[in-house]
């Protein structure tokens, strides 16, 4: 399976883990997630998901003016967002280590 | 990083995000700014990092991909919505503006006609390939472009809409930047090609009858004139000629079936005047006959028939015939009217009698057609004695009916037995 297929489902979870570290605007997220080892990750994808969390309240945001060029949006966590990506994380940790119980399961099986 | 490359970098993406807002067009001002807000910063950034400088476009892709994946990712990515961020900037702009002149009706117009597109671009696949055959093709034009041969038209017709439909749907034609040179050469070949779609309907209906004939099997008929025809164009009126040669008047024509050989009322237009051709034995209670020649005419100022014309001042008169005499014909045998004759009743005698058939002729019972016939002429007689001015008109006139012109005639000329 391609790997961007993979992110689609967890991508609010990372934006949310990225995020609680420290605010962030959308490149400076999309950058993060690079360098976390996310290279497929698209620019676009990332900055509707920030849009949709927003949306959502699980995002707060704040313009910061620019001296040289456009101002920048950025994104925090809110309270709703942390609750969210703990719920999230418990259901992906449930679901990895059912995953990764199946395919060495499997694996030994062979 | 110099100042030219950022300036450059700033132009590059603006366009980019400009064109993402154009495909987000749907969304509303509110979602469409939460969307893209703070996106040149972004991408500013994006580029002076990737040192790409100067296309946006190689780096980050079709802005309508883009604009795409950024509204899936959004969750704003319902099948309407990308349907029509799939239009085309052509298509944006005039439903843009239709909305822009303040008139709702437009918008509502334009929505209704953008699910035709399809239609247009086969039409327009068509219109080319019709242009084509006709500079290149032979003289013959036809719904589907022949270009001499049989086959060669019709594929080249598939392969033009096959063209069509896919730059429609936006895949085989560079992305239509507005400031482009693609969207450019679009829409000049589209204004091209409803230009030309007046002149390849024109030059169709030369052969279109004769090809839809061979593809229904039925010829397409005009429609049908109405009136006396002569090779097509209409008769106004009729000069009725006994076998001698002299012109007659209130000739009844009926065809062979006893339909009424009528001329169309018709009025012209004739030197600031009209000219109505008026029917016999026209009353307030009757239309009159327009099968009894010659037809009367007078040149008028209004339309239509007056059923007082005929008393007024100058009334409707018989405009003077072609010919004063035409040369006598041979006379048919006897045998040949025999059946005529013995059907009508109007045998040769010395003193035809018109309504009475004369004692020495077959008394026979006579057909419903005929009867009619009589009848009418009976009414049209009534019609004339009120008109005493009619009635000397008509005997100063030779031979008033043809039948007992040709009885007269017969009497003198034959000398049957029987008489």
């Amino acid at each position: 399976m391609d790997s961007s297929q993979l992110l689609k489902g967890v991508l609010d979870m990372a934006v949310l883990a990225t995020l609680t570290a420290e605010d962030g605007y959308g490149y400076d997220v999309v950058r993060r997630l690079r360098d976390a080892g996310l290279d497929d990750i698209g620019d676009a994808s990332v900055y509707g998901t920030l849009r949709r969390l927003f949306a959502a309240g699980a995002l707060s945001s704040y313009v910061v003016p620019s001296e040289e060029g456009p101002h920048r949006k950025y994104y925090g966590v809110t309270d709703a967002g942390r609750a969210m990506l703990k719920s999230q994380r418990d259901d992906w940790h449930a679901f990895a280590s059912t995953i990764s119980h199946l395919l060495s399961a499997q694996e030994a099986a062979r | 990083m110099s100042t030219s490359t950022e300036a450059t970098i700033r132009l590059d993406v603006a366009s980019f995000v400009d064109e993402v807002r154009r495909h987000l067009a749907d969304l509303s001002a509110e979602e469409r700014e939460e969307l893209t807000g703070g996106l040149e910063a972004d991408l500013t950034e994006r580029l002076e990092e990737s040192r790409a400088a100067g296309d946006l476009h190689s780096v980050l892709g079709d802005p309508r991909r883009y604009a795409e994946e950024l509204r899936a990712a959004a969750g704003l990515g319902s099948s309407t919505t990308s349907r029509r961020s799939r239009l085309s900037t052509t298509t944006e702009r005039l439903r843009g503006w239709s909305s822009a002149s303040g008139w709702p009706q437009n918008t509502i117009a334009w929505d209704f006609l953008v699910p035709l597109r399809p239609v247009w671009w086969v039409l327009r696949a068509w219109i080319a390939v019709q242009a084509l055959d006709y500079w290149f093709g032979d003289w013959r034009h036809d719904w589907i472009p022949s270009f001499g041969g049989h086959l060669i038209g019709v594929v080249l017709l598939l392969v033009a809409i096959v063209v069509s439909v896919q730059i429609g749907r936006g895949e085989w034609w560079p992305e239509t930047r507005s400031t482009g040179l693609p969207w450019y050469l679009l829409a000049a070949a589209n204004v091209l090609a409803v230009v030309m779609l007046p002149v390849v309907l024109s030059d169709l209906p030369t052969s279109r009858d004769v090809r839809l004939a061979s593809w229904w099997g039925a010829p397409v008929h005009p429609p049908t004139p109405q009136g006396v025809q002569l090779n097509g164009d209409p008769v106004r009126n009729i000069y009725a000629y006994d076998a001698e040669g002299r012109p007659l008047v209130g000739v009844q024509l009926y065809d062979q079936d006893g339909t009424p050989l009528a001329v169309a009322s018709r009025t012209r237009w004739q030197a600031r005047n009209y000219l109505v051709t008026y029917p016999w034995g026209l009353s307030e209670v009757s239309d009159g006959l327009m099968n009894v020649y010659p037809l009367p005419t007078r040149e008028q100022p209004r339309r239509g028939l007056d059923t007082d014309a005929f008393t007024e001042a100058d009334p409707p008169m018989v405009p003077a015939p072609p010919f004063v005499q035409v040369p006598a014909v041979a006379e048919l045998p006897a045998e040949a009217l025999e059946v005529f004759y013995a059907v009508t009743g109007t045998e040769p005698s010395a003193e035809p009698s018109e309504d009475e058939p004369d004692d020495t002729g077959p008394d026979k019972p006579r057909r419903d057609d005929t009867e009619e016939q009589d009848r009418s002429n009976r009414d049209r007689r009534t019609n004339q004695r009120d008109d005493p001015s009619d009635r000397d008109r008509e005997q100063g006139s030779e031979g008033k009916r043809p039948d007992r012109t040709t009885s007269d005639r017969d009497g003198r000329g034959t000398g049957e037995p029987g008489d």
